[in-house]
């Protein structure tokens, strides 16, 4: 299991994963919980441009978007998804 | 009517309203009270404590708007102040605002009020928004699981408000609940129980807490409570705790604190998938908000359509409001006429005169040109703060911000400040990070202002006609220089070590209504006319008295205050190459606003500003000239920027030193570039 899991700030766009564990300090860890990332949660990326801030959606709750910094996003370890629909993918790397 | 009933009820209630960031709490506060407020989408914009009175059938309400707050930890300042209040206020109910699109998170809140024991009425608010994203909520159902009222609600069209401001007036005539106890497992709720034996037999715990939660609190890990409890040397209780905290770790295999989180946050889920229908899968929905982001995030893209939306700000709080500005100044100077040309009619002392037409009318006219650009400025932020875009700003700036030690969010500030330095710092309101908010509101003072421009025009074309441009640029150039330089500075010396990660919510994107533009315009600019205007209307009356003290002398003339402090001051700018007793009276004046330095110069010198290009030719070298130009730019702020800044931080200390290092910093760098340049003189000669 453990092997498979890679920081957030990897997850190309449009890619879903589960969040496995957050590796950060006390606060950061609060703040991403009150937000609702903790572990078990589905995250999707909407935007990663390997550089600057991350754009994701947390779950199921519907049309939140969040932007997180590289470095939060570096502390927050994922298992990667299959994408079971191939409806909604991301953007990021087009243009 | 409303006034009557005021008078008539003496005994009020308490109402709290606590919410999500972005959850609509504002609208709510809004809705309910009726009194001016601003409602944005940025995070964490309630900082102060708002009040408002609302009332139901004779029934006085006293609402109070706490901190918008996503948690009741002790993570931040916001929830420590929104959870004390609720402990140890013990509002008479809480109306918890309940964004209806973001169910699971705004729900964690929720639980943790419930936890706390509190009175809780709950306002499912965006409904209108959660039925267009295909979110079938069954408000019966999902009231009773939670077992509190709730009310749906869309606050931008005052739907649900009548019988949202019902429900709470129902709630306040009821006895307070037993704290909601979720079951967090067997393993923890044994130390729950071990911990709430012991605080049970403690009267000064009980009194302020409810047992369980102050249980469930400690086990979390919160340092707040775990210090009380040393500061009040409950030894035992601490002891108890951290058995437990040991015992937890090796049962549980992980921290209690992450346990604890996903316990409630699957209770939430339970309750949401009880209560709520999807219409819609998530694939489904590529949003509107999403195409929208698709082009204003771009990579590519992004940044060109956020300049090019700064520079439509620019042009429209300036091209619009100079003319207006024009109206005031012309406004006041035929004013200014009219009072001298009467007063002196009618036989009035000479320094009465002065007093009434330079120092009041004059006064009330330096703060009033400030109305039209501030007002302005602030209906555009509010559009891009309302519609959702600000949040994407910060987002696109984040990443060249990194390079300055800000967040993104600094970005619109400062670049506010290139037109005029107050609504610049009024602007860093957005920054939740009071050490953010700190470093932008110091540096702002060195983006060089719209009012320095005269200055250096001046001087720049007497001196320096064939590379005038070049020149001012150059100016400009400094300012961001030393900005970038002092920021740094700031950073890692005054505020080591606090670290805030950056996240932000970005929310849909909305239509702002009209009604909510006028209220967040009016709010932030009759703020700064009542604020600032004082400070500055006093300031201008002392530099009058300084100008015409002690009595008989001629306005500024070298035997008044002025002109003997500007006599006395000289020989410190004597290094920057312009130790005149003109320059420095100049520069005293220029604290007024920047542009005054011009005026004042062509009064001391005797001539209008027509003819001043030419006589400061025969006191001025260009080398003084510029190092003066520097001196202009960086010295102390205007009366009017120290003002927001004394606003803006809430603190002389602050004040004090914005204003002290900035003379410094403006006498270094002046000295540096005449020394520096003569020194280079003698070398090419």
């Amino acid at each position: 299991m453990w092997e498979k899991s890679f920081p957030l700030s990897f997850l190309p766009p449009g890619e879903k994963a589960k969040v496995e564990d957050i590796t950060g300090g006390l606060t950061l860890r609060r703040r991403l919980t009150e937000l609702g990332i903790i572990r078990g949660k589905h995250i999707q990326v909407i935007r990663n441009d390997n550089f600057g801030p991350l754009i994701i959606t947390i779950g199921d709750s519907g049309d939140c978007r969040l932007a997180i910094g590289r470095g939060m996003a570096q502390k927050i370890m994922v298992i990667k998804e299959e994408n079971k629909t191939n409806g909604r993918s991301g953007f990021g790397q087009d243009a | 009517m409303g006034e009557a009933a005021l008078a008539r009820m003496p005994k009020e209630k308490v109402v709290a309203l606590a919410g999500n960031p972005n959850s609509g709490k504002t609208s709510i506060f809004n809705d309910l009270t009726g009194s001016r407020q601003h409602v944005g989408n940025w995070p964490g914009v309630t900082v102060e404590k708002k009040e408002g009175k609302a009332i139901y059938q004779e029934q006085i309400l006293k609402i109070i708007d706490l901190p918008g707050t996503y948690s009741l930890g002790a993570y931040s300042e916001d929830e420590l102040i929104a959870r004390n209040f609720i402990l140890f206020d013990h509002p008479d109910a809480v109306i918890n605002v309940v964004d209806a699109t973001n169910l699971e998170r705004n729900l964690y809140l929720t639980l943790q009020l419930l936890e706390m024991g509190a009175k809780v009425v709950v306002a499912l608010n965006m409904m209108d928004e959660a039925k267009k994203q295909g979110l079938d909520i069954k408000v019966d159902k999902l009231s009773s699981l939670l077992g509190v009222p709730i009310v749906p609600t869309v606050a931008t069209r005052q739907e649900g408000i009548k019988e949202l401001l019902a429900e709470a007036a129902k709630m306040v005539l009821k006895n307070p609940p037993s704290p909601l106890a979720l079951n967090y497992g067997r393993e923890i709720e044994g130390e729950i129980n071990k911990l709430e034996a012991l605080i049970g037999q403690d009267p000064f715990l009980t009194q302020r807490y409810p047992a369980r939660w102050l249980a469930v609190k400690l086990l979390e890990g919160d340092e707040r409570l775990q210090q009380e409890l040393m500061e009040n040397k409950k030894g035992s209780i601490l002891a108890q705790l951290e058995k437990s905290r040991k015992a937890l770790a090796t049962v549980l295999g992980e921290e209690v604190e992450a346990v604890i989180a996903e316990r409630r946050y699957g209770f939430i889920n339970g309750i949401v998938k009880e209560s709520v229908k999807r219409q819609k899968s998530l694939e489904e929905r590529l949003t509107l908000s999403d195409r929208i982001d698709k082009i204003v995030t771009n990579r590519y893209l992004g940044l060109p359509v956020f300049l090019l939306l700064m520079w439509t700000v620019f042009q429209f709080t300036f091209k619009l409001g100079d003319p207006l500005v024009g109206v005031i100044e012309g406004a006041f100077e035929s004013l200014n006429g009219v009072a001298s040309n009467r007063l002196e009619a009618i036989g009035a002392p000479r320094l009465l005169i002065s007093f009434l037409t330079d120092g009041i009318i004059g006064g009330l006219g330096s703060v009033l040109v400030f109305i039209p650009p501030i007002f302005l400025l602030f209906l555009a932020i509010s559009i891009l703060e309302d519609s959702g875009y600000m949040a994407r700003a910060a987002y696109i700036m984040d990443r060249f911000m990194h390079a300055l030690g800000l967040h993104g969010k600094s970005f619109l500030p400062l670049l506010i400040g290139f037109g005029c330095n107050v609504p610049g710092i009024m602007a860093t309101r957005t920054l939740e990070n009071r050490r953010d908010r700190l470093i932008t509101i110091l540096i702002n003072p060195l983006m060089s202002c719209t009012a320095r421009l005269p200055v250096y025009v001046l001087f720049a074309g007497a001196f320096f006609p064939a590379y005038q441009g070049w020149v001012i640029f150059s100016l400009y150039l400094l300012g961001v220089g030393l900005a970038i330089l002092m920021g740094k500075l700031f950073k890692s010396v005054l505020f080591k070590g606090e670290v805030a990660p950056f996240v932000m919510e970005l929310p849909p994107y909305r239509v702002p209504t009209l009604r909510g533009l006028f209220i967040h315009m009016w709010e932030r600019g009759s703020c700064f006319v009542r604020k600032a205007g004082t400070i500055i209307l006093g300031v201008v009356v002392l530099v009058w008295a300084l100008s015409n003290l002690p009595p008989g002398v001629e306005y500024a003339s070298p035997e008044s205050f002025i002109g003997r402090i500007g006599s006395f001051l000289a020989p410190a700018l004597a290094p920057a190459g312009f130790g005149t007793r003109e320059a420095a009276a100049a520069l005293i004046f220029g604290i007024l606003a920047k542009e005054v330095v011009v005026g004042t110069l062509g009064v001391l010198y005797g001539v209008g500003e027509e003819g001043l290009s030419e006589v400061i030719t025969q006191h001025f070298t260009p080398l003084s000239a510029y190092a003066f130009m520097v001196m202009t730019l960086i010295y102390v702020p205007c009366v009017a920027t120290i003002a927001a800044i004394r606003r803006e931080t809430n603190s002389w200390g602050w004040t004090a030193f914005a204003v002290g290092y900035s003379l410094v910093l403006g006498w270094v760098m002046a000295v540096l570039v005449f020394q520096m340049g003569r020194l280079i003189g003698t070398f090419l000669i």
